[in-house]
């Protein structure tokens, strides 16, 4: 008898991985799983971005009078992009066994966190330019 | 897969910034790791992008890769800036 679930997907089985997602509940509408995993996609490349913004403050740092400032908030921005990669990994597990197990999806819970940070990395900067301008 | 597309795009672009960048700061080693971890990427998704959707494995080998990328590039930028901070 075929594995194969009506909507051609292949049953869970060793070769699909992690058990722990694949292993539980059913298949849910293909829709949903593609539309989670484009939003994983979505936060790594918002970490991807913070990642390069931080690595380019390191080259403004090397010839800037504050350049240890802005070395710690390059530093800060790395570790937040590191951290949305992370959260992207953990997120899309969380959001594909709620789809399968037929349960409410899970809050974004980077995302207040992720508008708090790019503000606050923001208003640092900023006040250093105006710093920089007039005085 | 346009949003795989971009999102390797985006790293391997990433990638280049970093090792670009340790090089005009003298970092040859972090230069050396970002490129190696760009290539390693673009070898280890392409080949499982290839094998995924014809047997219905599942993202997650591809996700975890560029996962592990990210970090690695965010630990390389981490460490061009706490080597800044050093007088």
């Amino acid at each position: 008898m075929s594995d194969l679930h009506p909507d051609r997907y292949p049953a869970a089985g060793p070769e699909r991985r992690p058990a722990s997602v694949y292993g539980v509940g059913t298949e849910p509408d293909a829709r949903f799983s593609l539309a989670n995993e484009r939003t994983a996609l979505a936060w790594l490349r918002t970490g991807l971005a913070l990642v390069a913004g931080g690595v380019a403050l390191t080259t403004l740092a090397t010839f800037a009078v504050a350049g240890p400032l802005l070395d710690l908030v390059a530093a800060l921005a790395c570790l937040a992009g590191g951290a949305l990669a992370v959260g992207a990994l953990v997120g899309w597990r969380r959001t594909e066994r709620a789809l399968r197990l037929g349960r409410p999806l899970p809050a974004p819970s980077a995302l207040p966190i992720l508008v708090v940070g790019v503000a606050a990395i923001a208003a640092v900067l900023a006040g250093y330019a105006v710093v920089q301008a007039f005085g | 897969m346009l949003a795989w597309n971009r999102t390797m795009l985006a790293a391997v672009l990433g990638a280049m910034l970093v090792a670009l960048t340790a090089e005009r700061q003298q970092r040859p080693v972090i230069a050396a790791v970002a490129g190696l971890a760009a290539l390693a990427l673009l070898v280890l998704v392409l080949r499982d992008l290839r094998s995924w959707r014809h047997d219905g494995s599942g993202p997650w080998t591809s996700l975890l890769h560029v996962g592990i990328a990210v970090v690695v590039l965010a630990a390389l930028g981490g460490a061009l800036a706490i080597v800044g901070l050093v007088p």
